[in-house]
């Protein structure tokens, strides 16, 4: 059987060459496994957690809302991912991270963390680049949702979640489960629902992508991704030596 | 939450939505068909794709029934806010106008029945007056 921390080996992988000590000791990690209901927030902005969050099933997202109400998506997370890694350092959230699917997570201690970074510099290298990375994913973020108009930036968004998913084989021949409403998706892309319902429509006359109840079915992925102006660069899923 | 469709009427047609959204009452529908008709209008504006003030929403509710339309000429005039007495105005006249073809069609319904029923008795005593 898999070990329950191969879905984060396997990201660190990618971006450092972990030696074999590295992966015995991301092996014997402590965790607590739990399984959190869709919509749930895991941490909320101001709260100082003792404990990051590793995704091993389910999308979670972080997110932020203004005075006046409105939610702004930030990123998405899937299996792998450790969205609040940043507690790690930084003591209080200064955000929310919330489930959009049904999840099942793992809650390592941060002295843990903290002392496996301490004994293991490759790990410690490894979850550095994991963080930069999550910036380079912010930075496209900015740019797609203040620059792109609608139907560009949902073309972006699917692309990248398509490309990001297919990494980690959740996406099989351009098909993948996508377990946003509408309002989650026009929340990450800064647009009302009615709207997003409307760049929904038209992504699907020009036959790019069919959207059903929580699954996506990629028509055109090529044509996608020039739509969304798609460059997997700043994801970073190959090792840049 | 209750379901809404947002069909697209411009020039070009009538483009039919058949995805939908959920909002809470037919008044959120309409401050969301609003709050869209304003942003595909400025998106329309800096593309110089068309003329947003030729085109509209339809909104119907999950069984078809049309429930307002909104002209974006409505939404991009600055001197108007969402006109939300005239729209409760309009939704109540709908609703009227459908009740009222409702109960017509009920009525319809009960004389077609009797008149069934008078039809069969009638049958039925022929029936019985052919076989003495």
């Amino acid at each position: 059987m898999a070990h329950l921390a191969e879905p984060l080996i396997r990201r660190l992988r990618v971006s450092t060459p972990l030696a074999a000590e590295d992966i015995r000791a991301l092996e014997t990690l402590p965790m607590t496994i739990k399984t959190l209901p869709a919509q749930t927030v895991v941490v909320r902005e101001g709260e100082r957690p003792a404990q990051c969050c590793l995704m091993l099933e389910g999308f979670t997202c972080r997110s932020k809302t203004t005075d006046a109400g409105k939610r702004q998506i930030l990123s998405i997370h899937i299996a792998g991912d450790i969205p609040d890694l940043q507690s790690l350092h930084l003591h209080v959230m200064d955000h929310d991270l919330t489930t959009l699917s049904k999840c099942v997570v793992g809650f390592i201690p941060h002295e843990a963390l903290l002392a496996l970074a301490r004994t293991r510099p490759l790990i410690a290298e490894a979850l550095w680049r994991e963080t930069l990375i999550d910036a380079a994913v912010f930075r496209e973020w900015i740019v797609n949702v203040g620059r792109r108009p609608a139907a560009k930036r949902l073309a972006h968004l699917i692309a990248e979640l398509g490309t990001r998913l297919e990494a980690i084989g959740l996406s099989v021949d351009g098909h993948f489960e996508l377990p946003m409403t509408q309002l989650d998706l026009a929340d990450a892309l800064g647009l009302t629902p009615v709207h997003l319902n409307r760049v929904l429509q038209e992504l699907r006359h020009r036959n790019l992508l069919e959207l059903r109840k929580h699954s996506v079915a990629l028509r055109d992925v090529d044509e996608l991704k020039k739509m969304g102006d798609f460059d997997e660069l700043y994801l970073h899923q190959v090792r840049s030596s | 939450m209750h379901h809404y469709y947002f069909h697209l009427i411009s020039p070009a047609g009538r483009d039919t939505d058949d995805v939908g959204n959920d909002f809470p009452d037919a008044e959120s529908a309409y401050l969301g068909a609003h709050q869209a008709a304003l942003d595909i209008s400025v998106e329309m504006l800096n593309a110089h794709d068309g003329d947003p003030a030729r085109h509209s929403f339809e909104i119907t509710d999950a069984d078809g029934l049309i429930l307002f339309e909104l002209p974006f000429s409505e939404v991009i005039n600055p001197s108007k806010k969402p006109a939300l007495d005239a729209f409760h105005a309009n939704l109540r006249r709908t609703r009227e106008r459908n009740d009222r073809a409702t109960t017509n069609l009920r009525t319809e319904f009960a004389r077609t029945r009797s008149l069934l029923s008078d039809t069969k008795e009638l049958l039925v005593r022929a029936d019985s007056v052919l076989h003495q």
